[in-house]
């Protein structure tokens, strides 16, 4: 077949999906705009919310107890773990504001996304898990502390042995979970996706085509 | 209607059977192909107000449309609304000439998804009428380098065409 003719068989092929253009396909391609947005803007916002309200929580009781230190820094820590999720949405609004025009430059954008997710995947444990964790040793740290004038010495010194036993392996199998998942998701979909993407980045950039 | 929607239905209008070919290019199966039109319609939603007017309006969607079907998960199929699409209209069984074409741009469109994906996409803008510039803007590549390509991917086409 030659190529004029191959073309001419191809455009006669199906154009239409019949009404493409009503109210009905605008109503619901705004409707998915708008779920999308709330799906990736409400977890972020929820998490900075989520952060801000248990800091000030801490920051009461810190201001009302009697050893307070144990309070402040798990404000302090909740805070920066809520900041970092703020600094996310912050950086995915200023690429929205220059987004890609090219094949070969949306490609590269994927890539270099890809490559973000999977990097902040991949050090869950640093940015979020440790310091979630520190947020919960330091609230039963708190917590010990305060009740430390109101029990019999060897009364606390069981409570506190007892919170810790019970709190560290449930952390770690809390967050132990929460890392398998995500070295998971990285290893089945993420890898895999940057792989085909690379391949269509090397094809496009093939010196050979020049 | 503001000018955002004025501008998402015109190109939807002007461009809508390239965007449907596309889906049969990339796509799976009729599930899959509407998951992919779906994606498209709203990635070119969301790329309207980032339109400037630098690139001709085919180009962009070209663009837009490319970069789904070449980047997109399956896994990422069914999280959002549906889009309701119109039903899909049969073609009329009117007679040999109609069964003759269909059967022509079958064997196309057979031939065109065992070419790979990205020559797959240099075809599928020849087909449709692109010059070899309006390939390498649509790609982000020189003309020469398009046309190169172009060529590989013909000669490929040609081969699983069986000459």
């Amino acid at each position: 077949m030659e190529f004029t003719d191959i073309a001419s068989a191809w455009k006669q092929g199906p154009a239409d999906v019949g009404r493409l253009v009503d109210d009905r396909l605008m109503a619901a391609v705004l409707e998915a705009d708008r779920a999308l947005a709330r799906t990736v803007v409400r977890r972020d916002r929820l998490e900075f919310v989520t952060a801000v309200g248990m800091a000030t929580v801490f920051l009461w009781i810190g201001w009302s107890s009697t050893v307070a230190w144990p309070w402040v820094s798990a404000a302090v820590l909740t805070l920066g773990v809520g900041s970092l999720f703020l600094w996310e949405q912050v950086r995915r609004n200023r690429n929205a504001a220059h987004p890609p025009q090219s094949v070969i430059a949306r490609l590269t954008e994927a890539l270099r996304e890809t490559d973000h997710q999977i990097a902040q995947l991949r050090s869950v444990v640093w940015w979020y898990l440790l310091p979630l964790a520190g947020v919960a040793v330091l609230v039963l740290v708190g917590t010990i502390l305060g009740a430390r004038d109101a029990l019999p010495p060897q009364t606390w010194a069981r409570v506190r042995m007892g919170a810790f036993a019970v709190l560290i392996p449930v952390l770690a199998s809390a967050f132990g979970a929460i890392w398998w998942l995500n070295a998971h998701v990285i290893r089945s979909r993420l890898v895999p996706h940057r792989k085909a993407i690379l391949e269509l980045v090397d094809q496009l950039t093939d010196r050979e085509a020049e | 209607m503001d000018a955002r929607e004025t501008t998402f239905r015109r190109w939807l209008g002007e461009h809508r059977g390239i965007l449907v070919r596309l889906t049969y290019a990339y796509a799976t199966g009729p599930d899959d192909r509407e998951d992919m039109l779906q994606d498209i319609l709203l990635a070119l939603w969301r790329s309207v107000p980032s339109f400037r007017g630098e690139a001709r309006e085919s180009t962009w969607v070209f663009q837009v449309a490319l970069q789904v079907a070449l980047t997109r998960r399956r896994a990422e199929r069914r999280r959002r609304p549906s889009v309701p699409l119109a039903d899909t209209p049969e073609p009329a069984a009117d007679g040999e000439a109609a069964a003759e074409q269909r059967m022509r741009w079958t064997r196309v469109l057979e031939a065109l998804r065992r070419v790979a994906p990205l020559d797959r996409a240099v075809l599928l803008l020849a087909l449709e009428g692109a010059s070899q510039q309006e390939i390498g803007d649509v790609l982000g590549v020189t003309a020469g380098a398009a046309g190169v390509r172009l060529h590989r991917a013909r000669r490929r086409l040609t081969e699983v065409l069986g000459g």
